[in-house]
């Protein structure tokens, strides 16, 4: 067994048994029930907009992401190397026979899997909510919410490496968290009201896929898509040269 | 981290093997031009008074800081060269012991387990007994006392069968039976299974039971190797012969543990 797959099961371990992470998985399917149950109660409505036929795994999908599942998974992924800073347990993980390399590698794989894990549990209890109103045109729409939660993996491994910097920055998890999404915040708030800023859109823009919900693809969706590929290999290279200098 | 490349001659030695190792702090305190070599089924006692520079030698050994002069050597790999042949001949602990409050024994020798596929369910179960945790080790780590915590570090650390061991106050929290326990356990892998061991502890009793050589430090510097069978003839007890020789080198300046006398 290769050391890397060693360090993401030592990982998931860790992040398996951590109360928070059921904690948080437990809000997520909650949520989303809710949202399934709020779909029928209000005829279709949610209250505020109509659900197309055959779209509330979209929908419900589209509604999780905007915030919640993004600042869980931001703050797992804080609370995953701050928390090994916070307890003293870094000194454990950094004499194990792994390179900090495949250290950080096994830490943002594990999260990746966890967001999936979130992704994959709206999608599926939507899916199965959207059967009792199933028409034609169900499996198609369907697939395209399938695709939806593997290309949103992308901003969601962002925000994951974004998260592991700010807990190498901070000892205190309250302190990066709040930071962290301070800056998340600020680039927003920027973009308002500087457009030379448009740039870092692709790091707030969580919705990227909304092109791929209406059914018509453009440029902008692959440029942005692209764009945040770029901002992951940038903040996991600032990741990686943070844990390589890290003493203990 | 910085780690220089290039061989010193240690590429062939089997053990631990230190040489011209420097590492200062901001506050240019630190180690300096630290030389030794422990060979295999030596333990080698690293004695010294608080801020001598014991923890910092151990943590230079197992990568937790970083080096820009001198060369460290275990079996022949360097960890600038080999990091991870370096590193899984190593078992340690480091300072404060801090383990994961949300596992259990048995999760964090798992932890150890998933780098040495080697490692059986029966070898767990025998290294949680041999250090006294078998009953607990269904329970959460944060439910146990300094004492158990020490003893599940100590099982991390021989669970894979390393060649090299580094233990850093590994008697810290302690009851006299854990005490005990641990002391036949580090002369058992030493005499019999050939490891090559380097304790470092204030105490100089901790030192004077098992250690084979023991090195005196101070100020960053080690003043003496000598074997302790050799101290012991010299002053009769190793604390004396501590005590005197730091009183040599600088007696005005040493700041003493009282514990050491206790």
């Amino acid at each position: 067994m290769s050391t890397l797959t060693a360090a993401v099961q030592n990982e998931w371990l860790k992040l398996k048994a951590k109360r928070r992470s059921k904690v948080f998985l437990i809000i997520v399917i909650a949520l989303t029930i809710l949202l399934v149950v709020l779909h029928y109660a209000t005829r279709s409505s949610f209250g505020f907009f109509i659900v197309q036929p055959n779209q509330l795994a979209k929908t419900v999908l589209n509604l999780m992401l905007q915030l919640v599942i993004p600042l869980l998974a931001f703050i797992i992924s804080v609370d995953s190397l701050a928390s090994e800073k916070n307890q003293g347990t870094l000194k454990v993980l950094l004499t194990q026979p792994a390179s900090r390399l495949k250290l950080y590698f096994s830490k943002l794989i594990s999260l990746s899997v966890a967001n999936a894990i979130m992704v994959l549990a709206v999608f599926l209890i939507a899916t199965i909510g959207g059967l009792f109103s199933a028409s034609n045109g169900f499996l198609l729409e369907t697939f395209q919410a399938l695709v939806i939660c593997l290309l949103v993996l992308v901003p969601l491994g962002l925000i994951s490496a974004w998260g592991l910097l700010m807990g190498q920055l901070f000892t205190n998890g309250t302190m990066a968290i709040g930071l962290g999404l301070l800056g998340l915040f600020l680039i927003g708030i920027g973009q308002l009201f500087i457009d030379r800023l448009y740039f870092l859109s692709p790091l707030t823009y969580l919705d990227f896929y909304n092109p791929l919900i209406r059914g018509n693809l453009t440029v902008n969706f692959f440029i942005t898509l692209l764009l945040m590929i770029s901002y992951c290999i940038m903040l996991v290279s600032a990741g990686l040269l943070k844990i390589t200098s890290t003493e203990n | 981290m910085l780690r220089p490349k290039k061989n010193l001659g240690g590429a062939k030695l089997k053990g631990i093997h230190v040489k011209n190792l420097t590492r200062k702090y901001n506050n240019n305190r630190g180690v300096i031009n630290i030389n030794f070599s422990v060979g295999q089924g030596e333990i080698f006692g690293l004695l010294g008074p608080n801020g001598a520079g014991k923890t910092t030698t151990l943590k230079l050994v197992t990568g937790l800081l970083s080096y820009k002069q001198g060369a460290i050597y275990v079996n022949g790999s360097s960890l600038g060269n080999e990091y991870e042949v370096y590193m899984r001949q190593i078992g340690c602990i480091i300072g404060d012991v801090r383990l994961y409050p949300y596992l259990n024994a048995r999760q964090h020798l798992g932890l150890v387990k998933n780098y040495y596929p080697a490692i059986t369910a029966d070898r767990i179960t025998e290294v949680l007994t041999s250090v006294g945790l078998a009953e607990f080790a269904s329970e959460k780590v944060g439910q146990y006392s300094t004492g158990m915590k020490q003893r599940l570090a100590f099982a991390m650390a021989i669970v894979h069968k390393p060649q090299v061991l580094l233990l850093d106050e590994p008697f810290r929290g302690m009851d006299i039976e854990g005490k005990s326990m641990m002391r036949s356990q580090i002369k058992h892998l030493a005499e019999r299974e050939g490891l090559a061991i380097i304790v470092s502890s204030h105490l100089v009793h901790d030192i004077e039971d098992i250690a084979s050589t023991v090195a005196v430090m101070n100020r960053g510097q080690i003043i003496k190797i000598i074997p302790k069978q050799a101290a012991l003839q010299s002053q009769g007890t190793l604390e004396n012969y501590f005590l005197n020789l730091l009183q040599e080198g600088e007696a005005s300046n040493v700041n003493l543990n009282s514990s050491c006398s206790k």
